[in-house]
């Protein structure tokens, strides 16, 4: 059974396109969920999570209707939104205490220790949610996502609002679910160097639009050039005789080049000519992993491209 | 409430008062038992009184329970969790009515009972008195808090929902005593507890006069569930 299908999903906001016959599917695993500010990230959620219906098309989770069966979904997923509200007037405690009943969890209270443990929660669960930080808040988010062990956890900006240690915190303890308890997560942010450490496929949007998604091994090998990095002892000369005769694309870095090439064999064999005819000291040679931000970039690139 | 409604209507009219009390003493309990009809059918009739306040209360009360919370995003986080929105609507309705219904009952009676003589208390705190009241002002309450219901739901908007509301009743109160349209509160209200009090019999143009508040009201609170159950999208 496919975790996510969309076909043809399609949302107007009046006269904005907000999603415009937007169709993936995904099995499982931690799906990134790219694209700048107004590509549509947010309702797709929303729609999902059956908070807004579609204008056309067809959006399932664990092969049911979103918006008519929504009921049956959420008993299955987690949830954190995008700058979460909570009632202040409660306790972090008295918050997931009533997600658990609703979650029909087993064992209410180890659940919510445990939990509030893994989120770093327990120094503060007894306060007042009107007395929490913004990153307790966060915190508290992911909590309330995590109660009752869900099959799918859908997380929007996750991060946000965290210190470092509190990012790197939240990111380990994705990887370690997925590992562990098989749970699936969607994960909405765009702080791609963060997203490529845990998640397994990516959906990249851009106005309302689908321009590429697949497992993270396709789209580096799609969508990206392979990357060598050189260090020589005269970055500055190397490079102006370097550009001459190669096809590669150069970009100096401090006293190093980054190239991207197009053809590994005759790079290499470029550099090798290079390096002897002038004397040249090779310090470094050696290829770099293409990224999630260069993916991202260069879906863009050819998409701007096409425009044009 | 309708059981409780046919109950009090079909109560016998105008004194049967089943006390052992001795014959000189009857008069007096008379004229103190109509005293607090008159009082608690004016209170609960009462524009100043009653039906503003009650208006203003049940807009600030449905506005933080339903608007606020769908434009500061609460609601999208109730709406996340494996709760029917049918629950959501009913809890948050009915929490808007009792809180309204609790405080207006208390202080119309103490309004009422306030302006007693002492010795006559025990006379006149029956049943079927306090049962009146409660039922005139249940009514009152289920016409306000549906009304500020679908004005929050629709709008979507606390400031909307609140001003709009209390607008809305203003308005109608103002039509309602300056064009003398029975129909509309809070002339309505005072028809309703002119006959609950038996100081009038029920005649057929009266039945608009009466019921029309309470049949706008199930309307009202029908059209909000549907909406909010089915069609409402938070975004």
């Amino acid at each position: 059974m496919r975790l996510v299908e969309v076909k043809g999903l399609t949302k107007c906001y009046g006269k904005l396109k907000a999603l415009n016959k937007v169709t993936f599917r995904v099995e499982g695993g931690i799906i990134g969920l790219i694209g700048p500010n107004g590509a549509g990230k947010s309702t797709l959620i929303k729609i999902l999570l059956g908070l807004v219906c579609e204008d056309e098309g067809e959006a399932s989770v664990f092969g049911m209707d979103c918006w008519k069966q929504r009921n049956k979904i959420l008993e299955r997923i987690g949830v954190l939104h995008e700058k979460p509200r909570f009632p202040s007037w409660v306790t972090g405690r008295e918050y997931l205490e009533q997600v658990a009943k609703l979650k029909q969890v087993a064992n209410l209270k180890e659940e919510i220790v445990q939990v509030s443990d893994k989120m770093g929660l327990l120094a503060f669960i007894d306060k007042k949610i009107s007395s929490y930080s913004a990153g307790m808040v966060q915190r508290l988010g992911l909590a309330d996502a995590l109660v009752g062990k869900p099959e799918l956890v859908i997380l929007d900006e996750p991060t946000a609002n965290l210190d470092p240690i509190g990012r790197t915190e939240v990111l380990t303890m994705i990887r370690h679910m997925r590992h562990e308890e098989d749970i699936n997560f969607l994960i909405s942010t765009h702080v791609l160097s963060e997203l490529e450490k845990v998640c397994d496929n990516a959906v990249i949007l851009h106005e309302g639009m689908v321009l590429a998604h697949g497992t993270l091994p396709d789209l580096v090998s799609k969508y990206s050039s392979p990357k060598y990095i050189v260090r020589v002892n005269n970055a500055q000369t190397f490079i102006k005789k370097l550009s001459k005769q190669t096809r590669a694309k150069l970009e100096a870095k401090d006293d190093s080049i980054i190239a991207t090439v197009e053809d590994h064999d005759a790079f290499l064999t470029e550099i090798n000519s290079l390096i002897k005819r002038n004397s040249f000291l090779l310090k470094e040679l050696k290829p770099l992993s293409p990224s999630l931000e260069d993916v991202f970039i260069e879906v863009m690139r050819r998409k701007s491209n096409e425009k044009d | 409430m309708l059981a409780l409604f046919t109950y009090i209507t079909f109560l016998p009219r105008g004194g049967s008062f089943s006390f052992t009390v001795l014959q000189e003493s009857l008069i007096w309990e008379e004229i103190t038992r109509k005293l607090a009809f008159y009082t608690i059918r004016d209170a609960a009739g009462f524009t100043f009184l009653a039906y503003l306040p009650m208006s203003l209360f049940a807009s600030i009360f449905v506005t933080l329970s339903f608007a606020y919370e769908i434009e500061n995003g609460l609601m999208k986080v109730h709406l996340s969790h494996p709760i029917s929105r049918r629950n959501i609507f009913l809890s948050k309705l009915t929490s808007c009515f009792l809180i309204t219904f609790l405080t207006f009952s208390a202080s119309l009676l103490a309004y009422s009972f306030l302006r007693i003589p002492e010795n006559s208390l025990s006379v006149i705190f029956s049943l079927d008195l306090i049962s009146k009241l409660l039922l005139l002002v249940a009514l009152e309450t289920l016409f306000v808090t549906s009304l500020a219901v679908s004005f929050s739901l629709f709008s979507g908007k606390a400031s909307v929902s609140l001003i709009g509301s209390f607008a809305t009743f203003y308005f109608i109160q103002v039509l309602s005593e300056n064009a003398n349209l029975e129909f509309l509160p809070p002339i309505a209200f005072r028809n309703q507890a002119s006959f609950l009090f038996a100081f009038s019999t029920m005649k057929s143009a009266d039945v608009t006069s009466l019921l029309a508040a309470p049949v706008a009201s199930a309307v009202l609170v029908l059209l909000s569930y549907l909406y909010f159950s089915r069609r409402m999208q938070v975004n």
